[in-house]
């Protein structure tokens, strides 16, 4: 639990981007929080890799601005930052060892981490090995040994899991919330709905450029939150379900209901209600939607 | 711009196109270094007037004026000049197509770095360049001049400087194609377009400006070559060989590359990487 006021690490206000008649990012703003892993979500083409473009300083925004550490951008800015960004970008002629030492030099940090961030990705046995030479596999895990290159303050994984295999997948998945323990920032990526539930705390929804949706993962889950309830007696509890003003939804299926509560009312609440009412429940659970249907849900309000 | 140089010099340690362009480069040199004073040599004995031939070598290869000629032979547009500029294009075009600048920026390049890094490199290969050609004019020379006297020897060594200051205009002019068409193929292509284009170009405009288009600029600073035997005018022969490098044709010069290297700055900064 943290009492201090969170530190904003990157703060993000207006910024546009056109591709000719693309409107690639569109007005966008948000602020990132020191130590939280911070997921970006949205469909391909949504704007994710474009706007990380722009925060790397490789892609020039028509308008808005962006500041990391509370500073104007700079390339000493960058210097902090580990990132991968759409796919391993290496010198395909030299060897991962080679191609670290030049990461290690354009950031002037020494050469010692090297063989940590290698051995984190298993390439260790393989770092005198042309890059050329590596399966897409290893390339991916070479890109996010680079990032972890120096211990970055802030980490920016574009579609870290890409091209990894079920394993690679889960144990790049176990280092992410690894380095979200020691208290890293962490922006993630992902248009894999499983993966920025499985490791984000906050989250934002983008289509086609526009911001949808921003907050914790939680409140994305919690924005509807459905609650399957039965009892021995369906028509006194239908009755008295009705007369509850707190809900805004009411299915009734074979032997229970679906019930939709307004916000700000818990499961506490209805539960006093019925008791009130004489209404005995059989059952009470609270469905979660996954993250998958509440994305869907959430590109199709807008569109 | 020394650790600049040094990250650059590490990009291509294991390059393997990079070094074999700069042994295509020096096994050329070589070869001529070596080769034409012995295909001199043949071609008198062969033509039955071996003293008109030992008299051109004599001239040609002498101290001081071998540093005029062989600056001169160096910097031909059309001639061995063209590798170094293939290499410094392949340079910058392979940081293109791999999408490493993107990576270097990323890391914590700015964009004034990575141009910074490809200029610390075009002055190593013009160093290497201008070196290499000093070796091969102190052989030449040692070998065909009559005197050796200190003076003669270091006399004339400004062609040597200014063979530098071409090279490296040159290399700038090609780092700049390379940075604007990003991709190898279409960056020679335009490369030779040009080569081809200017002499047209030459051709149709007023005489006054000649001098003033990029490549006739970096040739003026040494546009001919010289020996103390041609001066001799006749009426069929009326030439007036070039004696001394005009700081003017410096100062053209100078001003593209500085021209190239700040058209090249824009093009980064206000391009996508």
């Amino acid at each position: 639990m943290q009492f201090k006021p969170l530190e904003k690490v990157l703060t993000i206000s207006g910024l546009d981007k056109r591709y000719g008649k693309i409107h690639a990012v569109n007005n966008l703003s948000l602020e990132v929080e020191q130590g939280s892993v911070f997921g970006i979500l949205g469909p391909n083409g949504s704007g994710k890799t474009t706007t990380l473009g722009i925060i790397l300083g490789v892609v020039n925004a028509n308008a808005g601005s962006f500041s990391w550490f509370h500073e104007s951008n700079s390339k000493q800015n960058r210097k902090r930052i580990g990132a991968i960004l759409e796919q391993p970008l290496f010198y395909p002629y030299l060897s991962a060892y080679r191609n670290l030492q030049i990461v290690a030099d354009i950031k002037g940090i020494s050469y010692d981490d090297i063989e940590r961030v290698l051995k984190t990705v298993e390439l260790w046995e393989r770092k005198d090995s042309k890059f050329r030479t590596y399966s897409y596999g290893m390339k991916q895990r070479l890109a996010i040994a680079s990032a972890l290159l120096g211990n970055p303050e802030v980490l920016i994984f574009d579609e870290p899991t890409n091209g990894l295999d079920p394993r690679g997948i889960a144990e790049i998945r176990e280092l992410i919330i690894q380095i979200a323990e020691q208290g890293i920032t962490i922006i993630l990526a992902s248009h894999l709905l499983d993966e920025v539930q499985k490791t984000c705390s906050h989250v934002v929804v983008l289509n086609k450029g526009q911001k949808l949706f921003e907050g914790t993962v939680n409140d994305v889950l919690n924005l509807s939150n459905t609650i399957e309830l039965s009892s021995n007696n369906l028509q006194i509890l239908e009755l008295a379900l009705k007369e509850f003003k707190n809900i805004t939804d009411i299915k009734p299926e074979k032997d229970r209901f679906l019930i939709t509560l307004a916000e700000g009312v818990t499961t506490t609440d209805l539960n006093t209600y019925l008791i009130s009412k004489g209404v005995v429940l059989s059952h009470l659970t609270m469905k979660k939607k996954s993250l998958e249907e509440q994305f869907l849900e959430l590109l199709s309000e807008k569109s | 711009m020394i650790r600049l140089l040094k990250i650059e010099l590490k990009k291509v340690l294991s390059y393997k196109a990079f070094w074999f362009m700069i042994s295509f480069y020096s096994a050329l040199l070589a070869i001529m270094i070596f080769g034409i004073p012995g295909l001199i040599d043949y071609v008198a004995e062969k033509s039955g007037e071996p003293t008109r031939f030992r008299i051109f070598k004599a001239i040609v290869f002498n101290f001081p004026d071998i540093w005029q000629n062989i600056a001169f032979v160096a910097s031909l547009r059309y001639f061995i000049k063209i590798i170094l500029g293939i290499i410094v294009i392949i340079l910058v075009t392979s940081e293109f197509h791999f999408l490493t600048v993107r990576a270097n920026i990323i890391n914590g390049f700015s964009r004034g770095d990575f141009l910074s890094g490809k200029l610390a490199m075009i002055l190593l290969l013009a160093i290497f360049s201008t070196f290499i050609i000093f070796l091969s004019g102190l052989y030449l020379g040692f070998t065909n001049s009559a005197s050796v006297s200190i003076n003669h020897v270091f006399g004339k060594m400004q062609y040597l400087a200014g063979y530098f200051i071409e090279i490296v205009s040159y290399l700038i002019f090609c780092m700049f194609l390379a940075i604007l068409f990003k991709k190898t193929g279409i960056t020679f292509i335009a490369q030779f377009v040009y080569l081809i284009i200017e002499p047209i170009i030459d051709y149709k405009i007023n005489d006054s400006l000649t001098p003033y288009l990029p490549l006739n600029a970096m040739n003026r600073i040494i546009q001919t070559p010289n020996t103390s035997l041609i001066k001799v005018k006749t009426a069929e022969f009326n030439f007036d060989f070039q004696e001394f490098i005009a700081f003017q044709d410096v100062a053209v010069c100078l001003g593209y590359a500085g021209l190239f290297v700040i058209l090249s700055l824009l093009i980064l900064r206000h391009r996508d990487i």
